[in-house]
């Protein structure tokens, strides 16, 4: 062998030396699945693994223990949630073991601890579970049998707009434990058809918090545009209206109305003109974009 | 809280226990099945979950006391379609429990077997509204190779793909290769596979599509004044848009979660929409995507949703939302639809096709329709246009009581009435032609005797097309008259001194023959016709 040669060989496999060495998801998992292993060690070795890439069912099916076992830690357990979910995004991969997962996760959705039951909701919350769904209301029409915070509660059931959850959150909405339920009630109410009249009025009350009224804006505009955008014209003259309501009204009629009538709009394009020239920075770029639509 | 009461569970096991009532009750099948129509009562105002939870629990009743072929229809149209592993499952049990396995049913169960793969998840028929916390108990998958096992070598047809599925690597859950061996075990069993044909075949002509003949047809009067908005902002009434030519209409809204359900249902619209230009129909056929769910789906959704999926709008293509009027455009479809609020709870499949009066021609509901399908019969409604027949509709009736198009084709039907009643009976007809001709004189035409069984032929060929052209539009005059014309000449010849009644007979068989040829006549009840 050549002097070159042998000092390649030497590097590479100094190289080799020098770097950790790579573990296979076997022997993460059974780091993670081992009692005897410290709780840091095991969420590490659960962060590490990555569980559609391996050999999916024993691996998996060790996670789902680890999971659905109430005698681990609840770090450890989290872990395996976290792994799990991340594995699950490889849908064909994880098609044979969807069903055992969601069972876990109903199991877990009502287990003690809280943070572990919050994600085990959220994560069926978003499949657009039954089980889920029927729990999370359940609690808020019984404080009693809450597994979440109300605003949590209302937060999960706005990923399915057929969760049956308007009724609710309208009685939450015109009652509010507090006001993080309420701007969730009003979050959720933004898909629902028949709440346009509650934004109208929500927008234009400005005893209301801005954030409310910003949330109402957006609503209004998603499910009945025309009623937004009229309402958008008097906020855009209201000099005492607050910058961000000002910005997404503007940014309604510009994107929405119809431009023929807002190019003869004389009193709006003077009005834009001069928020373009002079207002909060967030008002100006809107303000601007319209004008560059717009102008003459 | 009354609307928290109102969708409590309370209500919904009030309704377990009505579905346990009529189950019970060997003669309340009927409305143990009617309990399926998306459009009962019982769904108003059900958030989806509550709708899964009930129809699951109507599917597992009827599975109990057996299928009948009233309630087969929903049972395939969940294997088609469904998306809900509570209903998957149900439904692949209930299908068991039909009185035989057909080779029919494969093609759904191979169907819904690809598509559970990706929603399968415990469930547990013990309890009403329970959900399954431990895998212990059966799964859609289960339920479905449960199915096909009992399906045996009927199945044969889609044995490669049930392979294919379980050699996939990870394809299966692990715990259920076993119950997936054994059923293509059954499959490929030692029994002789059915005739290709029968897989294609659904019992009882269950297919989905039904026809209403053009003097059956109802009328659009009471929704003539519905008022519609397109993805383009512009009003239009009912009357308007769907008065002039035939149209194809489906239905669909843009929330819908079930990508086998109002997403396709759009892109094949888009289809037949090129279909029919190819035939260079696109300007003559209209069609139209009404959205069940108006309030949200405003012109820009429908717009984009239309434009995402390939279908193409103009003044003769639109996406409409009723802007006033939806409960009389329901009632008037009958739609299989329900709300909680304006939100949709659930919905079938669901295609129509008017003729140039507005009037529902076709429907094909339920079951997935092929746009090959729909674009042939639109062109043979646009045909019928062409034909140039003017009737005023019949009374309303039933989508539900439809006749089936018998593929009786009224121009044959009148030529061989004309045929029979002009037909040469006697040697005195024979003259009467001849010298009508000016062929021969009237010593010189033979008499022949051999006609008489012929012409008792072509009598009786006659009267079996009135009778079927009769049951199928429903109008029996004709028949009967023709009926009463050959009873005539018959004893004009068999009884003596009847000679001349054959005339009569003649007169009768040419006014009965026409009157079935024109469409007059009174009309059968519709259950009658149906049969």
């Amino acid at each position: 062998m050549s002097k070159k040669g042998k000092s390649a060989k030497s590097s590479k496999s100094a190289r080799k030396a020098k770097a950790p060495a790579r573990r296979t998801a076997r022997s993460l998992m059974a780091v993670a699945a081992s009692a005897k292993s410290g709780v840091k060690e095991r969420v590490a070795s659960l962060n590490e693994v990555t569980l559609a890439a391996s050999d999916q069912d024993a691996n998996v099916t060790r996670a789902l223990d680890i999971l659905g076992n109430d005698n681990e830690p609840a770090e450890v357990r989290m872990a395996a949630l976290e792994a799990l979910q991340t594995a699950s995004f490889s849908v064909v991969a994880f098609a044979p073991v969807r069903g055992e997962y969601l069972a876990t996760l109903r199991k877990v959705a009502t287990d003690p601890n809280a943070e572990l039951r919050e994600s085990a909701l959220g994560v069926l919350a978003r499949n657009k579970d039954g089980f889920a769904q029927q729990k999370l209301l359940e609690g808020l029409q019984d404080p009693g049998k809450a597994l979440v915070p109300t605003e949590t509660a209302l937060s999960l059931l706005s990923f399915d707009p057929h969760a049956d959850a308007y009724n609710v959150a309208r009685r939450i909405a015109s009652a509010p434990p507090s006001d993080d339920a309420r701007q969730e009630a009003l979050r959720l109410l933004s898909a629902d058809a028949t709440s346009a009249p509650l934004f109208e009025k929500l927008l234009l009350d400005k005893s209301e918090k801005r954030e409310v009224r910003q949330l109402s804006a957006a609503a209004l505009h998603s499910i009945a545009p025309k009623k937004f955008q009229k309402r958008a014209r008097e906020l855009v003259f209201d000099p005492s209206e607050y910058p961000d309501i000002q910005a997404t009204s503007l940014a309604a009629i510009t994107n929405f109305s119809d431009p023929e009538a807002l190019a003869n709009d004389e009193p709006l394009l003077k009005r834009v003109d001069s928020l373009s020239e002079k207002s909060p920075a967030k008002v100006k770029q809107v303000a601007r974009r319209f004008m560059t639509k717009f102008k003459r | 809280m009354p609307e928290v009461a109102a969708v409590g569970a309370s209500a919904e096991e009030q309704f377990a226990a009505l579905v346990e009532t009529l189950a019970a009750d060997p003669g309340r099948r009927a409305e143990l099945c009617g309990l399926l129509r998306e459009d009962h009562a019982v769904y108003e105002q059900r958030g989806t979950a509550a709708t899964v939870r009930m129809r699951g629990w109507v599917l597992l009743a009827l599975a109990r006391g057996g299928l009948a072929d009233d309630a087969l229809v929903y049972v395939l149209e969940e294997l088609d379609t469904g998306t809900d592993a509570y209903l998957l499952a149900a439904a692949a049990r209930a299908l068991r429990s039909y009185p035989s396995p057909d080779a029919a049913f494969a093609p759904f169960v191979a169907r819904a077997l690809a598509r559970a793969r990706y929603y399968e998840e415990p469930v547990s028929f013990e309890r009403y509204g329970e959900y399954a916390l431990s895998q212990t108990g059966t799964s859609p998958l289960g339920e479905l190779f449960r199915t096909l096992e009992w399906l045996g070598p009927r199945a044969r047809g889609v044995l490669a793909e049930v392979e294919e599925l379980r050699a996939q690597f990870g394809g299966l859950p692990r715990k259920l290769r076993p119950a997936a061996d054994r059923a293509i075990e059954s499959v490929r069993g030692r029994d002789a596979a059915p005739d290709a044909e029968a897989c294609c075949t659904l019992p009882g002509g269950l297919g989905g599509v039904l026809s209403w003949e053009r003097g059956s047809r109802r009328a659009c009067g009471p929704i003539e004044q519905t008022a519609f908005e397109d993805q383009d902002g512009t009003p239009v009434t009912f009357g308007e848009f769907f008065r002039g030519r035939p149209s194809v209409v489906v239905f669909f809204y843009t929330r819908c979660d079930n990508p086998l359900k109002c997403s396709l249902t759009i892109t094949k619209l888009g289809r037949v929409q090129k279909l029919l230009e190819e035939r260079g129909l696109a300007g003559e056929i209209q069609t139209a995507a009404i959205t069940y769910d108006p309030e949200f789906d405003l012109p820009e959704r429908l717009r984009c949703y239309g434009q995402n999926r390939g279908v193409r709008t103009d003044a003769c293509h639109r996406l409409l939302r009723v802007t006033g009027g939806f409960e009389a455009l329901r009632r008037h479809f009958q739609l299989g639809v329900n709300f909680i609020g304006s939100l949709v709870n659930r919905h079938r499949i669901e295609v129509y096709l008017l003729d140039e009066g507005g009037r529902i021609a076709a429907s094909f509901s339920r079951i997935h329709w092929g746009e090959e399908q729909v674009a042939a019969r639109a062109a043979e409604l646009h045909a019928e246009r062409s034909v140039g027949e003017e009737e005023e509709a019949g009374p309303p009736h039933s989508p539900n009581s439809p006749k089936r198009r018998k593929g009786v084709p009224a121009l044959l039907t009148a030529f061989t009435s004309l045929a029979v009643a002009f037909f040469p009976k006697c040697p005195i007809c024979w003259a009467a032609y001849l010298s009508l001709f000016g062929i021969a004189g009237l010593q010189r035409i033979p008499y022949a005797p051999w006609l008489q069984p012929l012409l008792v032929v072509v009598m009786l060929i006659n009267l079996g097309s009135l009778w079927l052209r009769g049951r199928a539009t429903g109008r029996m005059g004709g028949f009967y008259l023709v009926g009463a014309g050959a009873l005539t000449i018959i004893l004009s010849k068999a009884v003596p001194g009847w000679g001349d009644a054959s005339v009569w007979g003649v007169v009768l068989t040419l006014a009965g023959s026409l009157l079935s040829a024109l469409g007059g006549g009174f009309r059968l009840s519709s259950a009658s016709a149906r049969r």
